[in-house]
């Protein structure tokens, strides 16, 4: 195996009151689409906020193509690009009046910088409207700005910090073709997100964060296997007066485990959901509730948060 | 250099935005055309207040009632005075206090039988009465110096009468049975001197001074004030701009790019302060097209002026950002000092009667300096030498002001 | 009744929120109070109370004859001026400093012109940098030439009298010189005693009009009206805001009506204008010694009135602006040329007579109009109740206006 363009090593970031990363480390390869999977709040943006040298760790280090973060971080700087979770772009400015600024930032010039620019605006499928404010655009088309402006010096790597956070599902399906589009060309992305089908979907390797932990790293098939061959159960119900009482009665079931429950939604994992579904369904109507809507799902990342943090993996 | 690019980038989407453009620029020219208006009449050699609305009750139906009348309507006094005369004296009052007259004069009935001497020479005194509109401060005082200048004439007729009369008293035996003819003399030598209030043989040429000293005009005044007073407004709105980037995350995407965060703040204050030089030099150039307010004679002492009142205000915009805790708090320091600064340095009356504390305090702001150096150039059309003192004060806070914002920001954004 | 309950809370809730932010304090009540002291101070050139501002004269006096001392004596004397005889280069010096900023020379052939009925111009030299002052100062300096030239001719007259009757001829009468100058001395002695006097009197019910402090009667009033303008428009066009953030759609989706809604914020921000404006008054009367509170019904009326025309006109900006941010803006381009037109920023009475008319036309001339009004002319409710009534009416007018235009969505 060739050496990882990055690796990080036990990051940790302290601060005063929190510690918000606790020694986080993966690698990534050459071409790959890595995904750090986990809730809002896990500590995703604080690790790539390290990574894109923008906090120094508290502990630990990282090494992207070479250059660790810590003592190198011009160096760094170059080599990688970074999409933030917000629309850091100036709405004042147009579109690509925020490409030719955002370039300069990069050093880019003269031909080249035009060049990349009208490139960058093709890859955001913008180069009809880029002379328009920025302000002036839907929600969808700033967020394709917001990667184009990460493209703009052909990073190495490519940071994207939740890249499809409130936008409808026709833009976020466009961007999500343009990350696999850019990785077939070569580009390695490290991708951040809180939806689980897009880290399934983007990438082999995925990272599941959670509290500032690394809790689960592996391909897809892999971190499944570790819920075995549960299923998961979505149990809508109401009229629960002590949920405590009867998440002890279900786990006491044999076959189901990890009971949960959240705003009148039970989470549960069952070896097998169908046959054990009555004893759970009487369980909570002697409990005092009724049950509103069942969903069986076959194992996926977001059993396997389930599993291993015991809450599911929303907002 | 980045910092160039940052600086160019901010100055153009602060003149994009309408919003900014309204309080930077419209806001400021327009309170100066309703100065103009106000004032405009101030600059001319005409006195300031004319058309002053006086009523005359006069129940008086003798010679000198009829006097004041005379006087009050000569030509020379039409343009001062509107007068009308009527008999209602409380109805006049009312009139006062509803705002339509400035000012009632009620002659009394019998007044002239009263002042003037009988045939035994023997005479009374008496008032006029002057009422006046407390709402007003300067008609009244017009108008009391006018009735005053009125009766002090009639006065010296009087008096005329008495001292000619008691002069003679002493010689009378000289004049021996002749004296019987004292009052028919006193009489023909007063109508033949009746004099006019207006031909004093003393008069007033009143010169404003300093050889090269203009008229008071008030835009030379009030321009450069509101100019700088805006200025400061921008200067902090400016200012806040690096914090507005940090929330909308344009900062941490300028601190993931190749550039070194001193770049990055510089440029960022650059940019508040090329906002301001240009915002500065249009309030001059349409000012002095609009309103024809004159600059002054020094153009190189105005640019070092504006520069260094520049770079103070945003030297200072800049240091308080970086002190507040955040956007928000950086907002309302920053209007309330703007406010504070413009009524305490100067920008709203001139500083010159200022004593004691206040006077310390309006030389602790940004505005005084500036102040004191723009009105000694467009006021006292002054030059180089006269603008030295508030040019060195203005470069210092801009100095100590930059300083300590370029360190407090660069410790604030890395971490 | 449900639908009062309703638009009573919207009220609170504004309410709550908007004492809640320190902010606030600072700009309804820190910010007024700086203005009024500083300008209030500043503006105190223009007062015309019972201490009138004196102004130090210097005098150049060329004169060796009786007429220069006698005019320097008379300057002194007025009550706006005080008159220091001094050399030509000392007075220059003065002027230079700007220790002094009048200068008055007196030629020296006054005297002997005075005497022989010929006139003299005396040059006045001001370096008043406001018209008013040198204005006033002018016609103190007339006033003192006038008293000495007239003693001139009082005494003139006399002698002419005395010619008339043929006395110098005759036996055993005084010299010509020697008659005038007895009767110059008569004169001086006789107009000490003026027949004639004026009696002024400032027309107002209030009994104490001599406390008035001139320069706080302008800027206690003009303050209040201008920040409570920026105070109140803010506080309405935050239906905006409300719009903005899909609170005021939420707001929509319960079953309050329209008229609750919008009837519950105006509600909201009514009160707190009139908080914010009593505060104001308050503080003029304690801190400056303005003499609000000599009629609490007539005060209570013009505040209402205010308050709800004020009210009204943000909630009409608030229809005819599209987004929250343009309310900067768009206040700061609506709020100060209604106040300096209104006669907030300066006394109306020194402006032109078509703008003092045009203050007719405005609701901030008429506020100015009936709080000043209630200050200076010690007037009662009956008598402001044309101006509160015209409050009343411009706010009808807005809120009418602002209700049909403005856009729920």
């Amino acid at each position: 195996m060739s050496q990882p363009i990055l690796q990080a090593q036990d990051l940790h970031k302290r601060y005063e009151k929190t510690h918000a990363v606790q020694g986080i480390s993966f690698d990534i390869q050459q071409g790959e689409i890595f995904s750090l999977l986990g809730p809002n709040g896990a500590g995703k943006t604080t690790t790539i906020s390290m990574l894109s040298c923008l906090l120094s760790p508290s502990e630990g280090d990282a090494i992207i193509d070479g250059h660790s973060v810590r003592h190198d971080a011009d160096a760094v700087k170059k080599i990688i690009g970074v999409v933030p979770q917000e629309i850091a772009l100036y709405p004042d400015l147009t579109a690509r009046e925020n490409l030719i600024f955002w370039g300069k930032m990069y050093s880019l010039g003269g031909a080249h910088l035009k060049q990349r620019v009208e490139e960058t605006l093709d890859i955001a499928g913008l180069s009809d409207r880029a002379n328009e404010k920025v302000e002036s655009y839907s929600g969808g088309m700033k967020r394709r700005i917001n990667i184009a402006v990460g493209l703009l010096h052909e990073p190495k790597v490519l940071f994207m910090d939740e890249p499809t956070v409130g936008i409808d599902p026709q833009s976020r399906r466009r961007i999500l073709d343009t990350v696999l589009e850019l990785n077939q060309r070569g580009l390695t992305v490290l991708y951040t997100t809180h939806y689980m089908e897009e880290a399934a979907e983007l990438s082999k390797r995925i990272g599941i964060v959670d509290h500032g932990k690394l809790i689960a790293l592996g391909t897809q098939d892999e971190l499944t296997k570790l819920v075995g061959e549960n299923d998961a159960l979505h149990i809508g119900i109401s009229g629960i007066s002590e949920p405590p009482g009867l998440l002890a009665r279900l786990n006491a079931l044999s076959g189901a485990h990890n009971a949960a429950y959240e705003d009148e939604m039970l989470l549960l994992e069952a070896s097998h959901a169908n046959e054990q579904l009555s004893d759970i369904i009487g369980a909570i109507t002697s409990a005092g509730g009724q049950v509103k809507s069942i969903k069986i799902e076959e194992p996926n990342l977001e059993a396997v948060f389930l599993h291993l943090t015991g809450r599911a993996l929303r907002d | 250099m980045k910092a160039l690019e940052i600086a160019f980038k901010d100055t153009l989407a602060r003149f994009r935005d309408w919003k900014a453009l309204v309080g930077m620029l419209a806001a400021p020219l327009m309170i100066s055309a309703l100065i103009g208006l106000a004032f405009g009449n101030l600059s001319s050699d005409e006195a300031p207040i004319e058309n002053i609305r006086m009523a005359l009750v006069n129940l008086d139906d003798g010679e000198l009632g009829q006097a004041y009348e005379d006087v009050l309507t000569s030509p020379d006094l039409q343009s001062l005075i509107a007068l009308e005369i009527t008999e209602d004296a409380e109805a006049a009052k009312a009139r006062i206090e509803s705002g339509e007259l400035r000012a009632v004069l009620v002659i009394p009935a019998g007044f002239s039988e009263t002042v003037i001497p009988d045939n035994e020479g023997d005479s009374g005194m008496a008032s006029v009465e002057l009422y006046t509109d407390p709402a007003a401060s300067v008609s009244p005082i017009i108008v009391k110096s006018i009735v005053e200048r009125i009766s002090a004439s009639i006065n010296t007729l009087l008096l005329a009468g008495q001292v000619s009369g008691d002069a003679i008293v002493p010689y009378a035996p000289l004049l021996g049975a002749e004296m019987a003819t004292l009052g028919e003399a006193i009489g023909a030598e007063l109508q033949s001197e009746r004099f006019d209030f207006e031909e004093l043989t003393l008069s007033l040429e009143t010169i404003a001074t300093g050889e090269d000293e203009e008229p008071f005009d008030p835009f030379a005044f009030f321009i450069p004030g509101l100019a700088v007073f805006f200025l400061m407004f921008s200067m902090f709105e400016g200012s806040r701009s690096i914090l507005q980037e940090e929330r909308h995350w344009t900062l941490q995407r300028l601190m993931s790019t190749p550039t070194p965060t001193w770049q990055i703040i510089l440029g960022k204050m650059g940019g508040t302060f090329l906002t301001g030089l240009l915002q500065f030099i249009v309030l001059v150039l349409s000012s002095a097209l609009l309103f024809d307010v004159n600059w002054g004679n020094s153009i190189l002492g105005l640019l070092i002026i504006v520069v260094l009142t520049v770079f103070a205000a945003s030297g200072l915009g800049a240091m308080l950002t970086a002190f507040s805790r955040n956007e928000n708090q950086a907002s309302v320091v920053g209007s309330a000092v703007s406010l504070v600064f413009g009524a305490l340095g100067g920008s709203f009356f001139p500083t010159d009667g200022l004593t004691g504390i206040i006077n310390i305090a309006s030389k602790l702001t940004v505005n005084r300096w500036a102040m004191d150096g723009l009105l000694a150039l467009t006021v006292e059309r002054g030059g180089l030498a006269d603008i030295q003192t508030p040019a060195v004060v203005l470069a210092v806070i801009g100095l100590v002001t930059f300083g300590l914002a370029l360190m407090t920001f660069q410790k604030r954004f890395v971490k | 009744m449900k639908q009062l309950n309703n638009l009573l809370q919207i009220a609170w809730l504004y309410l709550y929120t908007t004492y809640k932010d320190r902010s606030t304090f600072i700009w309804g009540l820190a910010l007024p109070l700086v203005f009024t002291t500083v300008l209030g101070v500043g503006i105190q050139g223009f007062a015309a109370d019972d201490e009138p501002p004196t102004w130090n004269i210097a005098v150049v006096n060329q004169d060796a004859g009786p007429f220069g001392s006698q005019l320097i004596a008379r300057l002194d004397a007025h009550p706006s001026l005080q008159a220091e005889a001094l050399s030509q280069a000392e007075a220059d010096a003065r002027m230079e400093d700007g220790e002094t900023s009048v200068l008055l020379q007196i030629p020296a052939a006054m005297s002997s012109n005075l005497e022989a009925g010929e006139p003299t111009r005396l040059p006045l030299l001001t370096r008043i940098n406001e018209p008013l002052s040198a204005q006033v100062v002018e016609q103190a300096v007339l006033a003192a030439l006038f008293d000495v030239s007239a003693s001139v001719q009082i005494a003139n007259t006399s002698l002419q009298v005395a010619e008339r009757m043929d006395l110098f001829s005759r036996e055993g009468a005084p010299s010509q010189a020697e008659y005038l100058q007895d009767s110059l001395e008569a004169a001086q002695t006789a107009q000490e005693t003026q027949p004639i006097t004026v009696a002024t009197r400032q027309l107002t019910r209030l009994d104490e009009q001599a406390d008035i402090p001139t320069g706080f009667t302008q800027t206690s009033p003009g303050n209040m009206v201008m920040f409570s303008m920026f105070f109140i428009v803010y506080g309405a066009s935050s239906i905006l805001l409300e719009r903005e953030q899909g609170t005021l759609r939420r707001l929509l989706t319960t079953p309050a009506s329209k008229l609750a809604i919008l009837g519950g914020k105006l509600l909201g921000v009514f009160i707190a204008g009139v908080v914010q404006v009593s505060l104001l008054v308050i503080v003029g009367q304690v801190a400056f010694n303005v003499p609000w509170g000599q009629s609490p019904a007539a005060l209570a009326a013009m505040i209402v009135a205010f308050a709800f025309c004020i009210t009204s006109m943000g909630m009409l900006l608030a229809a005819l602006v599209r987004t929250y941010a343009q309310i900067d803006a768009m206040s700061m381009m609506l709020i100060l040329p209604l106040a300096g037109l209104g006669g907030a920023m300066w006394p109306i009475e020194i402006v032109p007579d078509f703008m003092q008319k045009i203050a007719m036309w405005l609701p901030t001339g008429w506020a100015m109009r009936g709080f000043q009004d209630i200050i200076i002319r010690g007037f009662g409710l009956t008598e402001v109740l044309p101006s509160a009534g015209m409050l009343v009416l411009f706010g009808l007018v807005f809120l009418v206006l602002g209700l049909w235009r403005f856009k729920y969505e």
